[in-house]
């Protein structure tokens, strides 16, 4: 008879003890002891612990708290937990660990604090691995090229900025619409059914906006992990929050699977850092922020990656999120993050009040690495649409100003505000390589500059169905090889000419 | 589940040692005890032997004998006549701990047990890693 899951951890864990004692020795444990001398807003002043290590776990009776600096006379760390029963005195053991999470398919689906331990109620349940928070990015030769696409479901995103797996992507948005990339993210894995897990680290907001979010990601089914941590807690847990995101990302990369993680948001996180960098007398730099503040992050973001197939393929992709203080673009952290990350995409406030979801400035943003992972189809086709978007977008701002324009330039205005319109995205909604495609070729027609600007997404969708009840196999070639070839171009254009004149004759 | 399980496995291991050969193992772990005080005191080159004082706990108190030898071992190391405090405690099933200053020397079966467990966790894990 088959092990259940019970039988086979039994198993499991009377083989490990069994390895573990044909290799056992008595010896004597040496243990290093220390005391607390000081306590002032959550950091410890701690005597003792000569070996102690940066990043490394001690604890004070039941209590955790992270080393965060060492000197000649004592080691500095900030408390994890709530610092009740802690006082001059109180006895710290090392325990020789750095930071960890538990890890595993039992973590799918939960809410953990940094550390790993669970915020939703249940205790955790399955196999779980203990990895460190901290640990180098891989090296060069441990890395492959980004060559596939993370498919977002979004047009505007994988025809305009699209990302490839491995790839780090920051998004920006001003204070007044800062949920927004957090908002297109959770909404893209959401809809898209995707085939890649997520985990998502946040350092800002309440509890309630973090039920936001799972409620959310639930409707992506159950591959998600949330590393909260809450602007009402302590700087430690904040700092170390990206971290732990980062660490369950990597795990599952390590096997081969694509994962992604959204940094929910990093100018919270250098925040946690300057508040930590401030209590341990640090010196302050620009905004008061430690000197080492990009390192924090450079070194975060380094470990997104695309591995090798030697390593198993998998891939770690990051997306940032960034607050623009007074929705300013060069602000220090946005700047920091831009120069570290491969491309960035800013949210603006006006095309969010105007109704544009996502509401992706095309001036501002860029993606550097995608376009090499786009299929052929979205690449053949997305080049124009950048292109005739781009214009727009400058001819815009002269329309504005009453300008008396010629009949090309109202041609190029007339047809990107539609392709505006085709890029908004419906809530709930993710489109296959199919839709996009259909949505790329409506966007080069003339057929589209006869659909009322109002009505452009209806056409979209009728053109959409009419090809897929029309051209089932070239959809499914499309689907499948990634690739328009010239003939089924010309199929889908026509049939796309037939439903915009069947039902937006003039 | 596999905290308790690895708990559970190891404390009845560890209650088996002491039903079976108490003497035996108390003996083993007292003389590295005994190798570990010189080592450790002299490695930190003399720099504890100020004013720390040294506090004993064993889960049966040694004989006479025993103890003489443990405090001539602790005033070989430390150049002078411990201050020694020196009480009971259950929960190590079997053997002894000397604290020094801030560093402690675990020589007790409780010690051993929570060695092998961390040993069996990290082999579960390496396992899990692949």
């Amino acid at each position: 008879m088959a092990d259940g899951p019970i039988q086979a951890t039994i198993r499991a864990v009377a083989e490990a003890i069994d390895r573990a004692a044909d290799r056992f020795e008595p010896s004597v444990r040496v243990l290093e002891l220390g005391h607390v001398v000081a306590i002032q807003d959550d950091v410890l002043r701690i005597r003792g612990l000569r070996e102690a290590a940066v990043d490394e776990i001690v604890e004070v009776g039941s209590k955790r708290a992270l080393v965060l600096s060492l000197d000649r006379r004592e080691v500095r760390a900030i408390l994890l937990d709530e610092p009740g029963g802690i006082g001059e005195g109180s006895t710290v053991r090392s325990r020789g660990a750095v930071a960890s999470i538990r890890v595993g398919e039992g973590l799918f689906g939960r809410v953990v604090d940094p550390l790993g331990r669970a915020l939703d109620g249940a205790p955790l349940a399955g196999s779980l691995s203990e990895v460190p928070l901290q640990r180098p990015a891989p090296g060069i030769h441990e890395r492959g090229p980004v060559h596939s696409p993370l498919a977002t479901g979004v047009l505007a995103v994988d025809a305009l900025f699209p990302i490839g797996r491995g790839q780090r992507e920051s998004s920006s948005s001003a204070t007044s619409v800062r949920a927004r990339p957090r908002s297109c993210w959770t909404s893209c894995y959401a809809s898209a059914t995707p085939t890649w897990s997520a985990s998502m680290s946040r350092s800002v907001g309440g509890a309630g906006e973090t039920v936001a979010v799972v409620e959310e990601l639930r409707r992506g089914g159950g591959r998600y992990v949330v590393v909260s941590a809450p602007e009402d807690i302590g700087p430690g847990l904040r700092y170390l929050a990206p971290y732990s995101g980062v660490a369950v990302a990597e795990h599952f990369a390590l096997r081969g699977e694509h994962a992604l993680v959204v940094f929910d948001d990093l100018s919270a996180h250098a925040v946690a850092w300057r508040e930590l960098a401030l209590l341990l007398r640090r010196p302050p730099g620009r905004e008061a922020y430690p000197g080492d503040v990009f390192y924090l992050h450079a070194r975060l973001l380094e470990r997104a990656a695309q591995l090798a197939p030697e390593l198993g393929g998998g891939s770690v992709t990051a997306l940032p999120v960034a607050v623009l203080d007074g929705g300013r673009l060069t602000a220090y952290i946005p700047t920091n993050l831009i120069s570290i990350t491969d491309g960035q995409l800013v949210f603006s406030d006006t095309l969010f009040t105007a109704g544009q979801k996502p509401a992706i400035d095309g001036t501002l943003s860029v993606s550097r690495v995608g376009a090499r992972a786009q299929p052929q189809a979205i690449r053949a086709l997305g080049a124009k649409l950048k292109l005739d978007y781009a214009s727009f977008l400058e001819l815009e701002a002269f329309s504005r100003l009453g300008t008396r324009l010629d009949a090309s330039t109202e041609r190029t205005i007339e047809r990107g505000r539609r392709i505006r319109r085709l890029l908004r995205a419906q809530r709930g909604q993710s489109l296959d390589l199919v839709g996009e495609v259909v949505r790329l070729l409506l966007a080069a027609s003339d057929a589209l500059l006869r659909v009322p600007e109002d009505e452009v997404g209806a056409a979209a969708q009728a053109c959409d169905e009419a090809a897929r009840v029309q051209h089932g196999a070239l959809c499914d070639q499309i689907r499948r090889d990634g690739v328009i070839h010239q003939t089924a171009r010309e199929a889908l254009e026509q049939t796309l000419e037939r439903v915009v004149s069947a039902s937006w004759a003039a | 589940m596999r905290e308790v399980t690895i708990e559970r496995a190891t404390s009845v291991a560890g209650k088996m040692l002491l039903v079976l050969a108490l003497e035996a193992v108390e003996q083993a772990l007292r003389s590295r005890l005994l190798e570990e005080i010189a080592r450790s005191v002299v490695g930190h080159g003399g720099r504890r032997t100020e004013g720390e004082e040294v506090e004993l706990r064993c889960a049966r108190m040694p004989d006479d004998a025993g103890m003489e030898t443990l405090r001539a071992a602790l005033a070989a190391a430390l150049g002078r006549a411990p201050q020694l405090t020196v009480r009971e405690d259950d929960a190590l099933v079997a053997g002894i701990v000397v604290r020094i200053g801030d560093r402690v020397l675990d020589a007790s079966i409780a010690g051993q047990l929570e060695v092998l467990r961390e040993r069996a966790r990290a082999l579960l894990n390496e396992e899990a890693h692949g």
